[in-house]
This record gives C-alpha cells, structure tokens and sequence, in this order.
C-alpha cells in the first residue's frame, strides 16, 4: 500500500510527538516496580512452604514477607483503579481494545510475511494488534490477582481490621487461592514476554517514550496511521486527541 | 514425573480441602515464554521480512 502521508517537515509532525503523559508513565513505572516485588515476595521460599524456618534475615533481622506483600498490593490496585479511571474518561478506551480494523492488519501482515516481502511495513494505530491482546492479557491476569488479592485480606490481622476467616467457605477459599496462584504463575510469563519485546531493538522508541513521552515524528511517520492523532511536544493542544497537523509551507 | 496442579489437605473432619495452586506448574509458565522469545527471535532473524533504510524495523 503506497504512502500517501507527506514527507517529514510537510503538513505532518516533524518534531517529537507526545506517545505518553506523564501520568501514564508513572502509573506504569508505579505498576512494573509494585508487580516485581510482589512476586519477589510471593514466590521467594517461605517457611510454612517448606516446612523450615527460612530465615532471610539481614544483620539478625527477619525480614516477614506478607506486610509487604499486602500493602504493595493495595499500592498497585490504586494504581490500577487510578489508570482505568482515567483511561475511561479522560482518553479513549477504544485506543486499546481490539476491533475489525485489527483484525485486517492482522491479515495484512501475515499476507506480507508470506506473500509480499517488499511491500512497507503494515502501519497501525497508537497501539497494535498485537500490543492490544498483551494488554487484554494483563489486565484479565492482574485484576484476577487483585480480586482475589483483596479477598485473602479478610484473613489477616491488621491495624485497621480484624481477620474474618468465615467470610468464605474452606472450598471458596481453596478456589481464591489457585485463582491467585496461577494468575501469578502466568504474570511470569506475561513479564518474560514484555521485558523482551521492550528491549528488542526495533521496539526501543516505544520503550524510550515510556521513559521520556516521546517519539520522534519519522518514528511516528514510519509506524503509525491516522488512526492514532497525536499531540505534538510543546504545543497547546491538550490530551493528544487533536490532530497535530502543521500547516504546509 | 506426576505433576500436582492443586495442593489439597484434610480438615479435622476429615474432609479433603483445596488449599491453592502447586507451585509444579511454575517451571512450564516459565519454559512457555522463553520458548516464545526464542521462536520469535527466530522468526525476526530468518524467516521475517527485512526492513528497508526507508521502513520501519
């Protein structure tokens, strides 16, 4: 399919173009550092697992691991509850859910890994197909973690609460607890999948712009349609939904 | 080698519990997404069309 988009510099970004704000980027900073220690603190050996006091003491101390995992816990699920709110009203959730027009790039790109080598890469929204199942994954897993994350804090003792061990029977309380477990263990994978994807070398501008909150304006050229209509860095434009069009000189 | 999916006990009263996931199936999570970095690293190095000085990688 030919390029009918203008050269870089002619009535289309030719500057850096605004892919994350900066809430965006420290909800998913606050999101990856909360994910890795609570599987740092889910999965590293216990005692009651192994039947042994394992002690992880540092200079005499014992480190105890379910504090923190709760409380991260109930820091990520903020993060997650702040991220749908905005996402849901103050962006587009349409951005990210998979739709038909996904499903024929889809098609598109298989076509040109079979058939049609030489043809330009197939160009997609803000986010691809294949970004977007990886985020309809991650959001199944994680508020399946989270769910039963805030379930399992009726079982314990706290400041603010006492423990209710009743709330659930022994079978419904079994079922939480291999809904969590294997939703952790395919946060695994998920985690694999992306830190991979993130440092392959020609996904680095989506990781820099996780970082810094911009793309280039060739790297936008390059990649994405019209479907996604970005704000350009420094202009007054708000929320990266209005065309960033500069007119033609 | 017989894998357990669930960890289950018996309460007092004799009953069998589910008490979580096993931690067995940790290792095939772990073995899925090296396996699908491999096979992609794969595919972008031989079989997957090459970008142009022009295209996008």
């Amino acid at each position: 399919m030919a390029d009918s988009r203008p050269p870089a510099g002619q009535d289309g970004p030719a500057g850096r173009v605004i892919r994350h704000f900066l809430a965006d980027r420290l909800f998913h900073w606050i999101m990856a550092i909360s994910v890795l220690i609570l599987i740092a603190t889910g999965f590293l050996p216990k005692p009651e697992i192994y039947g042994y006091q394992f002690n992880w003491g540092l200079l005499g101390y014992e480190l105890n691991w379910v504090p923190i995992h709760w409380v991260i816990g109930l820091l990520l699920t903020a993060a997650v509850v702040f991220h749908i709110v905005r996402a849901s009203i103050w962006q587009s959730l349409a951005a990210i859910l998979p739709g038909p027009r996904d499903a024929a790039d889809a098609w598109r790109i298989a076509c040109r890994a079979i058939a049609d080598r030489e043809s330009p890469p197939v160009r997609q929204g803000k986010y691809s197909l294949a970004q977007k199942l990886y985020h309809l994954a991650i959001t199944v897993i994680v508020l399946t973690l989270i769910v039963t994350g805030l379930l399992m804090l009726a079982k314990i003792d706290t400041s603010y609460w006492q423990r209710n061990p009743y709330f659930l029977s022994s079978y419904g309380w079994g079922i939480v607890y291999v809904l969590h477990g294997y939703a952790a263990m395919a946060l695994i994978t998920l985690l694999i999948l992306h830190v991979y994807f993130a440092l392959r070398p020609e996904k680095l501008f989506f990781t820099r712009s996780m970082i810094v909150g911009w793309i280039t304006g060739d790297e936008y050229r390059k990649t994405f349609d019209d479907r996604w209509q970005p704000e350009q860095k420094g202009s007054a434009t708000a929320n990266g939904s209005e065309p960033a069009r500069r007119p033609a000189e | 080698m017989e894998m357990e999916w669930v960890r289950v006990t018996r309460s007092v009263y004799g009953q069998t519990e589910l008490s979580g996931a096993s931690w067995d199936p940790l290792l095939l999570f772990v073995l899925a997404g090296i396996a699908i970095v491999v096979l992609h690293a794969l595919y972008k190095m031989t079989l997957a069309p090459r970008a142009k000085a022009s295209d996008s990688s």
